[in-house]
């Protein structure tokens, strides 16, 4: 079929994915109790001001011209006007990003790091001490609460120390108080891209990205450690099987150093499945790891939605969903894509 | 003397006991030598040629004995020691060629790998020419070089597996059922590959196998195992004109004739035994047609009978020489 056909094939599939998505999410949000214009109200209740917020979003309606309306609206790439402060969705959602995106990936770095290395070194000390004490941490890790891991880290390496007069390490926040990095030049192009601590390097500000990056260490290792129990189970059961098959044998018996026969053969050929849950964990950090963003003052996409959902904010709810399904379907495609880069057998 | 193996046992330690796949094995392969190693599924050859090069998968373990290349004990080596050994002076074809190569990895790159493991001064290119010779000699098209193990074909790869573990010039060859999984006429070929590359070569090879057929082919001695001991020992020629262990002799009657009368294939009668619970005695006992009282009480030992003929059998009790 060829990888431009497949990934064409793939990007038409995701409108009836988005569809059927859409239409769940705008019937739910109204089947729950709850009216998002009385909320605005309070108990003071004018039925014509009422009345008139209803006619300025639509809700006037009947319900099937509501759904078209949303839909033709998206047909246009506009999520509508949120409920709660009359703001476009879409500038919203690009505005709580990326927080969302700057953690996902120094999590997810943390959490491949720590569970990649850890399941193959369990996997080669198999059935040890040192696989058991590593499996037992994977387990404790995965189940420990992330908020609870998270008030942990912060009362040790951030408040504990400020307590004694150290300052070592912000507990809250993306950066301390002052301007957002503003990004920089780039190729002659001005580029911002809301990772702080990739603005501040555009900018050539090294005490900025040391300050995003400080503010990044305890959410990062926060999440990371409570994501790293997966991906050591996932390593370390895929290894054992490799590690088993002929061919390393065969690699061992002409005698190639045990580095290269763990890594080159043993983890090289366990790479699919460790992808195929790094593309699941990778999607569901981006939308919005509500815990950790509440902890720690983060203010994601996370933090967006639980604010949403509150309020009765339809067209926000709507939106994130979307926006979600939109991410979800574009990592999915780029993990099936990269399969073929990994394992020359599989061609599209 | 090339190789001398002596007392090498080795056992699996599961979790239903011990299982002493290999007991008190000794013999010795001469420089040039074949020596054929033939016994039924489970009677722990294989596990007796991994145990060569160390290979013995966990939870197997070389209980005792000795394995001595040229003089060196090669069971107490240190790791790094081993791996200079491993693909330099002992190598490994297996049975499953489909199996044996690295899914991900091209053919030239398990060849650049592997020689550059061993003489890291090698430059990639000399590494790639090197395995452009080897394989021209095998007969693998030039081509097939950048393909990767799944574009390839049973015997192609197996002809690759014999020229990967030929590509450091080793001493000795051990060659797991090396032809098992192939067709009967890729079979053909690749023994007479093994035969005529051994011929260029002072190779030695250890030939694990089950079938006799191949082994009469290839093999110049012939050391016949049954449930993880070697029982008779001897030059191909003699093993077939004169076994005198009752399990070879029933196994070469089983040999079907195409032109014998009678159309049914026949079979030992009964089943090799539980490794984990080896019976005092003899171990062939409960199939040995000739079995007496001292084959249930005491286990035969592996004597010269005929110069060059060992068998383990107290049928030939006296006759040592």
């Amino acid at each position: 079929m060829g990888l431009k056909a497949y990934v064409a094939t793939r990007a038409i599939l995701t409108v009836p994915m988005l569809v059927i998505l859409t239409t769940i999410v705008f019937l739910i949000v109204r089947v729950l109790p709850g009216d998002p214009v009385l909320l605005h109200f309070g108990k003071q209740v004018n039925p014509q001001a009422v009345e008139q917020v209803r006619h300025i979003l639509g809700m006037d309606k009947p319900i099937h011209l509501q759904y078209l309306d949303y839909m033709a609206g998206l047909l246009r790439g506009n999520l509508g006007i949120a409920f709660s402060n009359y703001q476009p969705v879409s500038e919203q959602i690009f505005s709580a990003f990326p927080a969302t995106l700057e953690l996902t990936l120094y999590s997810i770095i943390v959490a491949v790091l720590v569970g990649v290395l850890l399941g193959a070194r369990a996997s080669s000390k198999y059935a040890s001490v040192g696989d058991t004490s590593i499996r037992a941490f994977g387990i404790v890790s995965y189940a420990i609460p992330v908020f609870f891991l998270g008030l942990i880290l912060q009362y040790l390496f951030a408040i504990y120390p400020n307590e004694l007069g150290h300052s070592l390490l912000p507990a809250t926040g993306r950066i301390s108080a002052g301007d957002a990095p503003q990004g920089g030049e780039f190729f002659g192009v001005h580029l911002q891209t809301g990772l702080y601590t990739v603005d501040a390097l555009l900018g050539g500000s090294l005490s900025q990205f040391l300050d995003a990056a400080r503010h990044l260490v305890l959410p990062s290792l926060t999440l990371g450690i409570a994501l790293s129990g997966v991906f050591i189970r996932i390593t370390r059961s895929n290894m054992v099987d490799v590690l088993g098959q002929d061919f390393v044998t065969a690699a061992r018996g002409r005698g190639l150093k045990e580095r290269t026969v763990l890594y080159s053969y043993g983890l090289r050929n366990a790479l699919l499945p460790i992808l195929t849950v790094l593309g699941l964990q990778f999607a569901a950090l981006l939308g919005g790891a509500i815990l950790t963003e509440t902890t720690f003052a983060w203010g994601g996409l996370g933090t967006y939605l639980y604010r949403s959902i509150e309020g009765y904010d339809y067209t926000a709810i709507q939106g994130a969903v979307i926006f979600f399904g939109l991410l979800v379907a574009l990592v999915s495609l780029v993990i099936d894509v990269l399969y073929a880069y990994l394992d020359p057998r599989i061609k599209y | 003397m090339s190789l001398e193996v002596s007392h090498l046992s080795v056992s699996y330690f599961t979790q239903k006991g011990e299982l002493r796949a290999v007991r008190d094995a000794s013999f010795s392969l001469a420089k040039r030598e074949t020596l054929g190693l033939v016994g039924e599924s489970g009677c722990g050859k294989t596990t007796l040629g991994f145990a060569l090069a160390r290979l013995v998968p966990r939870p197997g373990k070389v209980v005792r004995g000795s394995v001595k290349l040229d003089g060196k004990e090669i069971l107490t080596l240190g790791d790094k020691e081993l791996r200079k050994i491993r693909g330099r002076e002992i190598a490994m074809v297996f049975q499953d060629p489909t199996t044996s190569l690295n899914p991900v990895k091209r053919v030239k790159d398990h060849f650049v790998e592997a020689i550059r493991a061993h003489q890291p001064e090698t430059s990639k290119e000399e590494a790639v020419a090197k395995c452009r010779q080897i394989l021209s000699d095998l007969g693998v098209p030039e081509d097939r070089m950048k393909d990767y193990p799944h574009q390839l074909s049973g015997g192609l790869k197996q002809r690759v597996m014999i020229g990967l573990a030929l590509a450091l010039d080793p001493k000795v060859l051990v060659a797991d059922e090396p032809t098992t999984s192939l067709d009967v006429i890729i079979e053909a070929q690749i023994l007479d590959l093994i035969g005529r590359l051994k011929a260029k070569t002072d190779l030695s090879m250890l030939l694990v196998t089950h079938n006799l057929g191949v082994v009469a082919e290839v093999a110049d001695r012939i050391a016949i195992m049954y449930a993880g001991e070697i029982m008779e020992l001897a030059d191909a020629r003699t093993i077939f004109r004169s076994p005198l262990f009752p399990y070879t002799q029933l196994l070469l009657k089983l040999v079907p004739n195409i032109e014998a009368e009678s159309a049914s294939l026949e079979s030992i009668p009964g089943s090799p035994p539980d490794l984990t619970k080896p019976r005092v005695g003899c171990q062939f006992v409960p199939r040995c047609p000739f079995a007496f009282a001292r084959c249930r009480v005491e286990a035969p030992v592996l004597t010269e009978v005929e110069p060059g003929h060992l068998v383990a059998c107290h049928l030939y009790a006296g006759k040592e020489k």
